[in-house]
């Protein structure tokens, strides 16, 4: 599309032995707020430093704005960064460290003390500029990072996990804040994060990434409900998984053996009897009944449990329940007016069209 | 694949390391080995003629005084290192152990003197050892002669080269120890070991490289010396490397002194290669491993 | 005897040697600072306060002469250690290559050839292959080398402490390599540039090995120190020691309490 503003194809990359980034491609349009979220190793921080220029990829092609800047160094790019660890210069003020980018680009003085006002007022940083980053909080040395990486209007922003090491609070105020700045800027974001939630909450479209590839490339609300890959539906959101071969196909749905309780489950293609598979659903998607509860309607799924415990979580609660077959299942619901407690009696229900199955491989 | 424009890392790493990696080929590499070289030429009025032949090593190994001088000069130098290692051992440990706060201090007004350079400080020496220094003067004041052993003797020489270097050894093991866990030294003892075992067991093994490195600091130069056994040997004190000095400044004889300091260089070179088999295999043994 | 015992012993042992080496080491030295005030400097007791030798190297020609050249001597190989020490130490650290280890060993190669071999095999080399007769430049050369292995560790303890990504950082940021090296880098490590160019200076001003080859007739001050000790003691050499040991106390004093202070590091971690 033209209008994207970063296209990457077959980006691999190799560290000795072990492969990083396994032949992946990507296309970012101008105005994406776009996560690449992935576990630890799973090649995201090193897919990002070779779109920022501090990796040469072994393989493939990096573009922004039409322009190929695979051979380019980063100081060529126009690109901002945003670092988990601030990274900002210590021996300089924060002014100094916002202006930066603009000394480097050789920017008129009058431009930059605009576009420094602007940041500053942007970030909240008032009265801080002629402070020393060890002089501030990590708040604040986070607020300046990001004025270091808007303030050149670059035509892409990159932030690894800058939300990482703040504390939980600023972390929720943040993610609201930095989703605001996208979105007023107009540049598309390039956000690398383990924590799903984030992931969640300020994307709109997420690649979510393992062993050096992309699972899934979706909308974010895709990523959530239509998992493609069982490393996304494991990873994704919080899931039951059961384990079990199927014992009967009937068109697009099946039954399955779990643990010696049967379960009838929507397959996919391709799934034959004795195939094992895991049925992921999400926690939300279950239904507690308790001994007061009325049936549910329309075909569904039951299965009968006691209560074990209950985790509090304000509004609503992680409902563990133990099977009779021994295994353990979760059900996230509101707190309000359920009545249960440890020991109940409950069963768990849910619609036969929920959930999602997917081979186990391996 | 795309062109590189860019340098690449092992091209940038060149570009930044060859400097001083060429200078230390160009001017310390290439010049031993020239007088490799030039061992095996003859001087003619102080002038080298690549006139190849053996003449200056049989010179050296016939003629009795050179290698005597050579056998005082290993034994020499051998007693220092031995003297430096057992007393510097305890010196450092004590430092990193209980130096706290202090321990830079303590570190660096060690090694400070060795900066003064060499004549400053022999002569210093000389001032307190000599026949009339400050050690015998005060002797003899109180009616007591002379401890005539301390000056102008092979022990002399071999005090003057303990004050010289042990600084060096001094520092190369605090800098060792300075990495060393000593919470490992815990871990031992609550598993049964007593101190000695400890150190055997915990503390050499994971030391012994720093103490090499700084015996060879001290081994290297004290091998070579040639200006301090001038002052403090006496007549019958001169030591290899005063004579293959004297080769250079005074009768220019620079094959004959090339071939010296081949000699030097190739002795110097199996002694440390003869310590670190030693230890090495030494610890091997103890641990039953193989590092 | 018990182990608590055996630990105390030990430590009273070792405190002991340690205050015995500093005895050993700075007797001489007060000593002849003493002496360098006194008349008499064999014997200065009774003591008799003189300035004698002092005023013979405030005048002394050959004085003036030598220290000229141990300076131009010390500046020279400081400055050729600072730059190749520091460029060693950025390369091996911030760059991945197989060749680092071997970087490394060259570097620190002078430490492990004796001052004297290092004199005379740079004299003949410098003469007969490159053509340079034993002058200035050439007794340059041969102490940076002794001075280079020295100059690298301070550096690479630096750098070892530097954060590398604040480059990312810069990069990231338009700032080209050498725009980088200046506005990032180089404030961060010039203290311990400092403290290498100062370590190289001691030790060039006050070579004698290596220099005494190089030079021949040229005199520099530990070369003059060593015909004056040679041909009779006289009264400049107590003087001569006590400056040169000043200075060096003080350069060390200063670079300490910078530490201490944790003004500057000069690389040294606590």
């Amino acid at each position: 599309m033209s209008d994207d503003v970063l296209v990457i194809e077959g980006i691999s990359k190799r560290f000795g032995q072990t492969v990083a980034v396994n032949g992946v491609s990507l296309a970012i349009g101008s105005r994406e707020f776009f996560a690449l979220l992935g576990p630890s190793g799973s090649g995201k921080t090193t897919l990002l430093r070779i779109i920022a220029g501090l990796e040469a990829p072994d393989a493939g092609r990096v573009v922004i704005n039409g322009r190929d800047v695979t051979d380019q160094p980063p100081y060529a790019r126009h690109i901002g960064m945003v670092f988990q660890e601030f990274l900002l210069f210590p021996h300089k003020k924060v002014f100094e460290n916002v202006i930066f980018p603009l000394r480097m680009q050789r920017v008129s003085r009058a431009e930059r003390d605009e576009r420094l006002k602007w940041a500053i007022e942007l970030l909240h940083l008032d009265g801080l500029e002629d402070r020393y980053p060890h002089q501030l909080s990590g708040g604040q040395q986070q607020r300046v990072a990001l004025a270091r990486g808007l303030i050149s209007r670059p035509a892409l922003l990159l932030l690894d996990e800058p939300l990482a090491n703040l504390d939980r609070e600023l972390r929720k105020e943040m993610e609201v804040e930095v989703r605001r700045y996208q979105l007023d800027l107009g540049i598309p974001f390039i956000y690398v994060t383990h924590n799903q939630e984030e992931a969640l909450t300020m994307s709109d479209r997420i690649a979510v990434m393992h062993q050096g590839a992309f699972e899934q490339v979706a909308e974010k609300h895709e990523v959530y409900t239509n998992p493609s890959t069982h490393f996304v539906a494991g990873f994704v959101g919080h899931s039951n998984r059961m384990r079990g071969p199927i014992t009967s196909v009937a068109g697009r749905v099946g039954r399955m053996d779990w643990d010696g309780v049967e379960l009838s489950v929507p397959l996919a293609d391709g799934m034959a009897v004795g195939t094992v598979i895991d049925f992921f659903i999400k926690c939300e998607k279950v239904i507690l009944r308790g001994p007061l509860d009325t049936a549910p309607d329309g075909p569904h799924n039951l299965v009968a449990g006691r209560l074990r415990d209950i985790i509090f979580k304000g509004a609503a609660a992680d409902y563990l329940v133990v099977l009779e077959n021994g295994a353990e299942l979760t059900v996230t619901d509101s707190t309000a007016g359920r009545g249960l407690a440890t020991g109940d009696r409950v069963e768990i229900v849910w619609p036969l069209a929920n959930g999602i199955c997917f081979a186990v491989d391996g | 694949m795309a062109r590189r424009k860019r340098l690449s890392e092992d091209a940038r790493f060149a570009l930044m390391a060859a400097p001083g990696t060429l200078f230390i080929f160009i001017f310390l590499f290439l010049p031993i080995l020239s007088i490799i070289v030039f061992s095996f030429w003859r001087t003619e009025v102080y002038q080298l003629y690549p006139d190849w032949n053996l003449d200056n090593y049989r010179v050296l190994l016939t003629t009795p005084t050179y290698m005597v001088f050579l056998m005082r000069s290993l034994v020499t130098a051998s007693l220092v290192s031995l003297v430096c290692v057992v007393l510097g051992w305890p010196i450092a440990y004590f430092i990193i152990r209980y130096g706290g706060r202090y321990r830079l201090l303590m570190i660096l007004a060690l090694a400070a003197p060795f900066f003064t350079g060499i004549i400053l400080r022999v002569s210093a020496l000389q001032g307190i050892m000599g026949p009339v220094g400050a050690f015998n003067m005060t002797l003899m004041t109180f009616g007591f002669a002379p401890v005539k052993v301390i000056m102008f003797s092979q022990v002399a020489t071999g005090i003057g080269l303990v004050y010289l270097y042990i600084p060096f050894l001094v520092t190369a093991i605090y800098l060792s120890l300075l990495n060393f866990d000593f919470e490992l030294l815990e871990a031992a003892k609550v598993n049964g070991a007593p101190p000695w075992r400890a150190f055997i067991e915990i503390t050499w093994p994971l030391n012994w490289m720093g103490t090499i490195i700084g015996v060879i600091l001290v081994f290297i130069p004290s091998l070579a010396s040639s200006v301090t056994p001038i002052f403090l040997g006496g007549a019958n004190g001169a030591l290899f490397g005063s004579v293959l000095g004297r080769q250079f400044s005074e009768t220019g004889t620079l094959a004959l002194g090339s071939a010296m300091g081949v000699v030097l260089f190739a002795v110097s070179g199996l002694v440390i290669y003869l310590m670190w088999r030693t230890v090495n295999l030494r610890r091997a043994g103890f641990t039953g491993k193989d590092y | 005897m018990t182990r608590r015992a055996f630990e105390i012993a030990g430590k009273l042992t070792s405190g002991a040697l340690l205050v015995l080496l500093y005895l050993f080491l700075y007797a001489p030295i007060v000593y002849i600072i003493y002496a360098s005030f006194s008349k008499n400097i064999s014997w200065p007791f009774p003591p008799q306060f003189s300035l004698k030798g002092f005023e013979l190297l405030w005048i002394g020609r050959t004085y003036h002469e030598a220290l000229y050249n141990s300076l131009i001597l010390g500046i020279g190989s400081a400055v050729l250690c600072t730059i190749f020490a520091t460029l060693g130490s950025i390369a091996v650290l911030r760059y991945r290559s197989r060749w680092r280890r071997l970087v490394v060993i060259a570097h620190l190669c002078p430490l492990f050839v004796a001052n004297l071999l290092v004199g005379i095999s740079s004299l003949l080399f410098n003469r007969q292959v490159l053509g340079l007769p034993g002058n200035m430049g050439s007794a340059i050369l041969a102490n940076a080398i002794h001075g280079l292995s020295f100059a690298f560790l301070i550096m690479l303890a630096q750098m070892l402490r530097y954060d590398w990504r604040m480059d990312d950082a810069a990069m990231v940021f338009g700032a080209r390599p050498l725009r980088c090296f200046w506005e990032i880098t180089l404030p961060n490590i010039w203290p311990a540039m400092l403290g290498a160019f100062i370590i190289s200076f001691i030790l060039g001003f006050n070579n004698l090995e290596i220099s005494f080859y190089n030079l021949g007739a040229t005199q520099t001050l530990p070369s003059t120190a060593w015909g004056s000790l040679r041909h009779g003691l006289g009264p400049e050499l107590p003087a001569l020691a006590t400056l040169v040991n000043a200075a060096v106390f003080l350069a060390f004093a200063a670079m300490y309490l910078l530490m201490r202070y944790r003004i500057f590091s000069f690389g040294h971690r606590e």
